[in-house]
């Protein structure tokens, strides 16, 4: 299988009053063509951070401090900022109007909140023309108009709304949209951020249905990132699971949930509650989420880990193979 | 701590940088050292002045600040080591203070009924707010800077407005004493000569020595502006805690009249009453603190409002507090941020409305130095391209009114900040 | 509450604050201690013409039938007559309004189109340089007396430069075009007189920009806070992820929202306007209302300064009458 994505030491740093916050923090990733894969934590540990620095826009006052990141480029495109060739590009040289014809051309991202995500000014058929527009200037309006209603159509969605603004629809057909307008320019690669999250479960399963559909059809990659572990044991081929800025642990979806390495994915997976076992006590993981001003030598996650050893608190293991074939960083596996 | 910073004044290496500011330092020092090259402008001006002045008194007035600066900064110094070491407690150190402020006042005082009978009030004035200045900025050089470590730019924006405005009153409150001729006198010099030495800022057309007159023009604008900001807030935000606070037919009553005077163009009721009421700095004030009653009114009343409402005012209502311990204890010192910020503001519009004034030939008397006249007669001439009677004069003018709009944008984010980021 | 009862509302609220605004005016014009009519003859003058001139104005009336005439005369639109001539008031005002209103159109303009211009370069790149110092360049144009800065651009373009013209509002050796608005440069356009359009726009030019400079702070501020706010909402980065240009961006989806709030501004404006117009008018001898009324003062012709204040101030209270209505049409909020 070929590679898609490479990233290799990507730190994302945010500069505040407070002191400089390592959002994400040395992440080092492979991403295969047309694998799923699920990023998974808790909230603030850098999966969002992450899928928004692969498409260089990370939020201000954040910005990319180091690392590579690689992207295999199906088409040739041409544009403002010069000609972006087929095969592995380092996303962090190109210039500003290169990223940005990538942008949903080759790379989509999808947002978590479609209630905000859509131009609430501008109704549905404009944003597809906009979208087609912004990529090929010489693109027709009715060409683009027609393109909208097919999208539409294949999404569930009948065509004649593409008059409509989004404030008529609902939560779960904008989120529908917003997967067409991802999707319209049939890119490789499409990273989804918490995208069922503030729907309700009916509406998610229907979405993920759809999804998995549009990414057999489409052959795409995807980038699912979320703290839902319930979604990913369902969509994702692999998972990585992050905690403060940094990978813990990768493997196949089967691998991570029969056996877990990484304490943390342990007791992560401990914590969600089992239909099957309903006399199961709930667990929580003890300690407080940490402060990400304040990267300490050894491994972030040594004040709440039961397995804490001497070596956990001065030295920052690093990711390794696993006895499961994924990886795993903890000084537990690495003979330390 | 980690990632503390230590501030290296110019002198002495003391004062710390909280961590958090160490992301903002690099700006926050560029407007630090722009704030200390202001400083030292300002420094460098006076005691030019005063060692080129006509009367002989004016390297001693300048003199007589930085003597008092001096001493009042090696107090400091001494007590701050002191209470360092151990060997004196903080309260005795801030008392010790206390004490050489006073008595140095004090040897000021006699001092100047040795040396000038005249006006020692003015004196005194002019070498206490001069030296208070000029011992704020060498405690800044000396010890880093205090507001720095909480509110950073802002705070020095204020800071950098106050210095200016502190500049130009002293500047003004020892000009008899700094001006190298006697600005009303005409002919010192021949007409409408350019700048040039023996006369740095050129003459007017009267002949007369345009640096003195803009040293000196400041007195009226000044005395205007002091005025009718006192008016004003005195008027203004009492009117504007009895009318919300009482309620009622009267709030309605009072708010009413307040609208229409603030539908009013400002400068076109000032004009109306400054025109009835004749020239005269006390008039001048009047009718620019009549426009401007109806800000406070708004703001106070705004302020008290949104106060009234809420719960633990209520909860002193429920507990039997009197309206007057409500209003002193709770509502008034909420509603004194922004009152000072509008005061600032205030200030600045004060002066940019009685310059319009002067200009419209409702100003003050002619016959004592006044930017605002400078800048009206000297219009006259500028067809004959005589750049610099204009100029100066209004150059300083921005200047004061730039002074009071800055020390109101940074007060107003030190004293009412909003959450960002 | 519904759209027409706050309109209702609002012009109800109106009536007693133009009778308490025109109470005002003809108190203040009566608190000089003397005698108007004396006051107004330096010189001194005949008992037969000062008894002549107390009956034509009415001022030998008691106080209280002064003013029910006063009222009455200005419902009929009747502004009263000039100390100077007798002629009525309201003919003054009808032939010098037009001029300022020409040119506090003009002023306006400049003033938005400036301050919303700068405003958006300044909120693209968030307390940068750029940043920075067009805020700072917002605060220092505030302090600048509108008058002092007339002079110096008279000092530059007129005299040194010689581009424009220092004052007068048209060239007396071309023919004016014929009369329709009152506005020169409209009229010209009008009747098709391009060399007219020129003149007048020659002349308009300095005082507009005067003018116009020193109002643009506000919208400047006002621009840059909601650029601010706007570009942080999620379709904006939405729309960024989609690949859409910035000049899509910064005008289609954020510039968008910002104005309504500067169109209330603008009203809220016309007062500060107006005050600066009477300065600027002077400095550039513009025949208008404002310098009419610096006229008048010199004169001490009292009778023509209370009309004049008069209409300022009922012009000011119906201007924001009108804005605060047109918002409440616009604004779907308040509509309901």
């Amino acid at each position: 299988m070929t590679e898609l994505l490479r990233i290799r030491d990507l730190s994302v740093v945010y500069k505040t009053r407070r002191g400089t916050a390592y959002g994400v923090n040395g992440v080092s990733l492979d991403l295969e063509e047309n694998k799923t894969l699920g990023l998974a934590g808790e909230s603030g540990c850098g999966k969002s951070t992450l899928g928004r620095a692969i498409i260089r826009l990370v939020p201000y006052p954040g910005q990319i401090a180091s690392g590579e990141i690689s992207l295999n480029i199906e088409r040739e495109i041409l544009c403002g900022g010069g000609v972006i060739r087929k095969g592995m590009t380092n996303l962090m040289e190109l210039n500003d109007e290169q990223m940005r014809s990538l942008r949903g051309c080759e790379i989509a991202y999808i947002f978590q909140d479609p209630m905000t995500s859509l131009n609430p000014m501008r109704s549905i058929g404009k944003h597809f023309e906009e979208l087609m527009r912004a990529h090929d200037p010489t693109v027709k309006k009715e060409a683009a108009v027609e393109r909208a209603k097919e999208i539409l159509e294949g999404l569930g969605i009948s065509p004649e709304r593409v008059l409509d603004y989004p404030h008529q629809f609902s939560g779960g057909m904008r989120q529908r949209v917003m997967i067409g307008l991802g999707l319209a320019l049939q890119p490789k690669l499409l990273i989804a951020d918490e995208p069922t999250t503030s729907l309700d479960v009916i509406v998610e399963a229907q979405i993920l249905r759809q999804v998995a559909e549009l990414k057999a059809k489409f052959d795409l990659t995807m980038i699912l990132i979320t703290h839902n572990l319930g979604v990913l044991a369902q969509t994702a081929d692999s998972i990585a699971i992050m905690y403060a800025g940094r990978i813990v642990e990768v493997a196949d979806t089967e691998s991570l949930f029969e056996s877990p390495q990484h304490p943390y994915t342990q007791a992560l997976l401990e914590s969600v509650p089992d239909v099957s076992k309903p006399e199961k006590r709930l667990t929580w993981i003890p300690g407080a989420p940490p402060d990400l001003t304040r990267p300490i030598p050894g491994c972030m996650y040594n004040p709440r880990c039961p397995h804490v050893m001497d070596i956990c608190k001065e030295v920052n293991p690093q990711l390794v193979p696993s006895k499961t074939g994924g990886l795993v960083a903890c000084h537990l596996y690495d003979g330390g | 701590m980690t990632g503390d910073k230590i501030v290296h004044g110019i002198f002495f290496s003391v004062g710390v940088l909280r961590n958090g500011v160490r992301e903002r330092s690099r700006k926050a020092l560029i407007a630090l050292a722009f704030v200390m090259v202001l400083a030292f402008s300002l420094i460098v001006a006076l005691v030019g002045f005063g060692l080129n002045s006509s009367s002989q008194f004016g390297s001693q007035v300048v003199g007589g600040t930085f003597l008092y600066a001096i001493i009042m900064m090696v107090t400091y110094v001494l007590q701050k080591r002191r209470v360092a070491a151990g060997r004196a407690k903080r309260s005795v150190g801030r008392l010790i203070l206390v004490i050489a402020c006073v008595g140095v006042s004090l040897a000021v005082v006699l001092l100047s009924f040795l040396i000038m009978p005249l006006r020692p009030i003015v004196l005194l004035n002019a070498v206490l707010i001069g030296g208070l200045v000029l011992t704020f900025v060498l405690i800044l050089i000396y010890d880093g800077h205090p507001i720095l470590k909480e509110r950073g730019t802002a705070g020095l924006i204020a800071e950098a407005g106050l210095l200016i405005v502190s500049g130009i009153v002293y500047m003004t409150a020892v000009s008899i004493w700094i001006v190298p001729y006697d600005p009303t006198k005409l002919g010192v010099g021949p007409q409408l000569l350019p700048p040039s030495p023996g006369f740095p800022l050129g003459t007017t057309y009267l002949g007369q020595d345009l640096l003195s007159r803009t040293i000196a023009g400041g007195t009226i604008m000044l005395e205007v502006a002091i005025l009718s900001v006192l008016v004003c807030f005195s008027i203004g935000v009492p009117l504007g805690l009895a009318a919300s606070f009482r309620g009622g037919l009267w709030d309605r009553g009072v708010c009413l009249l307040m609208d229409s005077i603030y539908a009013f163009p400002g400068l076109v009721l000032a004009i109306a009453i400054a025109a009835m009421l004749g020239p005269g700095v006390v008039n001048l004030a009047l009718a620019i603190a009549f426009v401007y009653i109806p800000s406070y009114f708004r703001v106070v009343r705004s302020q008290v409002l949104t106060v009234k409402e809420l719960p633990y005012v209520e909860a002193a209502v429920v507990m039997g507090a009197r309206n007057r311990e409500i209003l002193l204890r709770y509502i008034l010192p909420n509603i004194l941020p922004s009152a000072i910020v509008l005061m600032s503001i205030n200030f600045a519009d004060a002066i940019l409305t009685a310059a319009g004034l002067t200009f419209v030939g409702l100003g003050p008397p002619v016959d004592v130095p006044d930017w605002g006249w400078d800048l009206t007669f000297g219009w006259g001439y500028l067809i004959s391209g005589a750049w610099w009677v204009i100029t100066y004069p209004g150059l300083m003018i921005v200047l004061l009114a730039l002074g009071f709009t800055l020390a109101g944008e940074g007060l107003n984010e030190v004293l009412t900040p909003k959450l960002k980021e | 509450m519904s759209l027409r009862s706050f309109i209702v509302s609002r012009v109800l609220l109106t009536i007693p604050m133009i009778f308490v605004l025109l109470t005002l005016v003809f108190v203040i014009l009566r608190i000089i201690p003397g005698d108007p009519a004396l006051l107004h003859f330096e010189r001194g003058v005949s008992p037969e013409v000062l008894a002549e001139f107390r009956a034509r104005l009415g001022l030998d009336r008691p106080i209280w039938e002064q003013y029910v005439n006063y009222i009455a005369g200005l419902f009929r639109g009747d502004f009263g007559l000039s100390m100077q001539d007798y002629s009525p008031i309201s003919q003054h005002i009808a032939i010098r309004f037009p001029a300022t209103l020409e040119l506090t159109i003009y002023a306006m303009l400049f003033a938005v189109l400036l301050g919303v211009f700068l405003g958006v370069k300044s909120s693209k790149r968030y307390n940068s340089t750029r940043d920075v110092s067009i805020r700072l360049f917002g605060i220092v144009t505030y302090a600048i007396p509108v008058f002092f800065l007339g002079m110096l651009l008279q000092l530059v373009f007129s005299v040194w430069l010689g581009w424009f013209p220092s004052g007068l509002r048209f060239n007396p050796r071309y023919h004016l075009p014929p009369p329709v608005t009152g506005l020169y440069t409209i009229d010209s356009i009008l009747a098709g007189d391009f060399y007219a359009f020129l003149i007048s726009f020659q002349y308009l030019l300095l005082p507009s920009v005067t003018l116009g400079t020193v109002l643009c702070g506000i919208f400047i501020r006002l621009t840059r806070t909601n650029m601010l706010e706007t570009l942080r909402m999620d379709f904006v980065v939405a729309g960024e992820a989609r690949g859409l240009s910035e000049g899509t961006i910064t005008y289609g989806y954020a510039l968008k929202n910002a104005f309504l709030p500067i169109m209330t501004m603008i009203g809220l404006q016309f007062a500060a306007l107006l005050a600066g117009a009477v300065l600027t008018e002077t400095t550039f001898s513009w025949p208008g209302l404002g310098r009419y009324l610096i006229d008048r003062i010199y004169y001490r012709d009292y009778t023509a300064i209370q009309g004049t204040v008069v209409f300022f101030g009922i012009l000011v209270t119906l201007v924001t009458l009108v804005v605060d209505v047109l918002y409440a049409i616009i604004d779907p909020r308040i509509r309901l």
